[in-house]
Parts: structure tokens; C-alpha cells; sequence
């Protein structure tokens, strides 16, 4: 009888992460609830080598218009995030976030900056129009 | 479970009367023809309480679909004036293709062009099942030809047959060449028993032959979904809450409505 393999491999548990793409995930199914589905939002995610690259897309479906507001990526660590192109005064280059709550906070205020609120509102107006 | 909704609206701002049998038909998802209603208005319409639908935009000018889930998981796969080739892919289900069609009407195309049109629509939806790697299709539209015509039977046609034990063959050869069979649920809706709507469409002309009521608004099904389609689940609807969509004599109000009925109909996903 052959002897029974020796498991070295731990308890694994991925629960508890909350990844940069659940994150923006999570706002981005947000966005049509305050539009009625009129813009809305999406990730776009690629792998480029060791790098995981997330594009934060807002969409005007009924235009079939799609605008990136920004791009980020992490390696499979997930922390650091780095922020690779973002609205004007959210972004510098080499920016980036060494936790979850700097990436939070930095994501809240790229959502509510004058800027994306411009975006949105010129978009709102023209899918109405 | 996915409740389906196709109408051919006629052109007609019917706004109200299509939120109206969404919300009380609980539609998953909303096809329509000839609809002339700005998506972004309808898309308010059927969002005014709550934001549920989403625009699955195409490149088909003739058909608009709406559905409960973002336009991500119901990606066009072949569009043209007239056919709009949808990959319905939810998470964690099997995808299926909807081949959303409308076909040239009888007042401008022969019925020889209509049968030669459908080998072509045929062979397209084939091709799409090829690239797609399964046959689960779910065809759906205003034919502008009813279920007995030759394009609707044909083996090179749409070789869509009244009968599931028939579509369980699931092809046929003929002459060396296999043909997929679809299954046609609308021989069923032929005519008025059960006090059913007799078609969905009313012509008449004086001329030797017309069969007045027409079912020209039709939904096909390919037999690998068979088991998750219920043919008791379709119905041809001329009654919104309270308003009629038919004249007193029952034919569809085309002056105050549509005049085709709206289709309705279910598959298990």
C-alpha cells in the first residue's frame, strides 16, 4: 500500500480579501441606480505580464458611448495600487495606494470630484435630449 | 426562469401600454419592432420606480431589446438591417443565442423572396451556433410569414416543425446534407379555439385567398433547449390591465395600439 502524501499546503481563505476589481465593482453597479440605467458603469480587467490592469469605464449605452475615467493596476498582491490615468487633479504620475482605505478614499473623492460630476451631467443631458 | 416580451410596436409612441404589460407580464427581457420611441425614453419609462432594465444597444436599426441585467451578458454576435444575433450569457448559466428577427413584410417582398431569405437567415443563425460551439438558440420576431409557409418548414429554411417529438430528431438529412430542426410552438396559435387571439396580425384583401388572421409574430426554439421551454408559457396577448389592445371585433386596434398583438413567452435559464 503506498503511504498517504503528506499535505503541506495551509488553510486557504480568500473570504475576507476585498480586491481593487470587487471594489470598483461595487460603485460602478451604484451608478445606474442614480440614472435609471441611463449612464452606466463598468471594469474592464486585463492582465499585462505580473501587473492586473482595472479600466473604470462610464457608459451612455443608448448613445453607445463609453468614456475611461480611470485606470489602475496592482500587482497579485493587490496592495499597492497604482493609479495609471485618472480625472485632472486625481491623478499624478507614480501615484499610488498602499492599503485598502487610501484606495477607498481616493476612489470616493475621484467619484465625487467636480470633474466626473461634469461627465455625468453632460452625459445625463445628452442621453435626454 | 426569463420572461420574454416581443411586440412590433408599428411605429406607435406606445409608452405607457409597454411598461404597463412589463411590469404586469414581470418581463426579463423586452424586444421590440418598429419601435420609434427614443431608447433613452423608454428606458425612464420602464425605470420610473425602479432602475431594472438596462439598453442592450445593437447595431440592428429595426429591433431594440431591453433586459434586467447590464447589456454585458447579452453581447451582439451578428448584426444586420433586419437580424440581431444576441450571446445570452448569465453568470452561472448556460448561454444561449437569441435571434432576434424582422423580416421584410409580404406588402413589398414575394413570398419566393421570403422563403429564398429564410435559407440565408438559416444558415446564419448555423454559423453563429458553430462560432458559439452549441445549438441553444432561441429565435424571436415578426416573420411576416406564418408557420405553414415554405421558408417557415423547409429544410433548407428554417425547418421549423409543429410538433417536439419531431424537433427531437434534432436534424434530418436529405440528399446528403443534415438540416437542425427548430421547434414551432405558434402551430398551436393558429386560429381561434381556446378563446385565444386567432394570429397576431389581421390582413384582408379581395383577392381568391387571404386567411385574415395571420401569425406572423413568432418565437422558434432549437430542440437542445427543449427541455427548458414550456409551449403552454406562449401567448399572444390583446389586453393590457384594463385597456384592450384589439378593435370590438377582437382584430388588433391599430389606430390606438399596435397592429400586432405582443408576444410572450418563457425559458428556464
Amino acid at each position: 500500500m503506498p503511504e498517504e502524501a503528506v499535505d503541506f499546503w495551509p488553510e486557504l481563505n480568500s473570504a475576507k480579501l476585498r480586491t481593487p476589481l470587487l471594489i470598483l465593482k461595487e460603485q460602478a453597479a451604484l451608478l445606474g441606480k442614480h440614472t435609471q440605467n441611463l449612464v452606466v458603469a463598468s471594469v474592464n480587467t486585463q492582465t499585462s505580464s505580473a501587473e492586473f490592469v482595472h479600466r473604470f469605464i462610464i457608459e451612455a449605452p443608448t448613445l453607445n458611448y463609453r468614456y475611461e475615467l480611470f485606470i489602475i493596476s496592482h500587482d497579485l498582491l493587490l496592495y499597492p495600487v497604482q493609479v495609471l490615468s485618472g480625472p485632472l487633479g486625481h491623478f499624478t504620475l507614480g501615484m499610488k495606494f498602499n492599503t485598502e482605505e487610501e484606495f477607498v478614499k481616493w476612489l470616493k473623492d475621484v467619484l465625487n470630484s467636480d470633474q466626473t460630476k461634469r461627465i455625468l451631467g453632460s452625459l445625463i443631458a445628452q442621453v435626454e435630449a | 426562469m426569463l420572461t420574454f416580451l416581443f411586440w412590433n410596436t408599428n411605429g406607435k409612441p406606445l409608452v405607457e401600454a409597454i411598461v404597463e404589460l412589463v411590469e404586469e407580464q414581470s418581463v426579463d427581457i423586452l424586444i421590440l419592432a418598429e419601435c420609434e420611441v427614443a431608447p433613452a425614453k423608454l428606458l425612464m419609462a420602464l425605470n420610473r420606480n425602479v432602475s431594472l432594465f438596462y439598453f442592450a444597444p445593437g447595431n440592428s436599426p429595426r429591433l431594440v431589446m431591453f433586459t434586467k441585467f447590464p447589456d454585458r451578458y447579452v453581447a451582439p454576435a451578428f448584426e444586420s438591417d433586419r437580424v440581431s444575433i444576441r450571446r445570452l450569457a448569465l453568470p452561472a448559466r448556460a448561454e444561449i443565442l437569441l435571434a432576434l428577427v424582422h423580416f421584410p413584410s409580404k406588402l413589398y417582398w414575394s413570398e419566393d423572396s421570403q422563403m429564398l431569405e429564410c435559407t440565408v437567415l438559416a444558415a446564419t443563425i448555423v454559423d453563429e451556433e458553430r462560432r458559439a460551439g452549441h445549438s441553444r438558440t432561441v429565435m424571436i420576431g415578426d416573420l411576416n410569414m406564418n408557420p405553414f409557409e415554405k421558408g417557415m418548414v423547409g429544410a433548407s429554411g428554417l425547418h421549423a416543425t409543429m410538433a417536439r417529438t419531431v424537433a427531437e430528431r434534432a436534424s434530418r438529412v436529405i440528399q446528403g446534407n443534415s438540416y437542425p430542426f427548430f421547434y414551432n410552438p405558434m402551430w398551436g396559435h393558429l386560429g381561434d379555439w381556446l378563446e385565444r387571439p386567432p394570429g397576431s396580425f389581421y390582413y384582408e384583401r379581395a383577392e381568391q385567398v387571404t386567411y385574415f388572421w395571420n401569425t406572423f409574430d413568432q418565437v422558434l426554439v432549437r430542440p437542445a433547449l427543449l427541455d427548458r421551454f414550456r409551449s403552454k408559457e406562449v401567448r399572444i396577448i390583446d389586453r393590457v390591465g384594463g385597456t384592450s389592445l384589439a378593435m370590438l371585433d377582437g382584430r388588433p386596434d391599430g389606430q390606438n395600439a399596435s397592429d400586432h398583438f405582443p408576444l410572450l413567452f418563457k425559458v428556464d435559464l
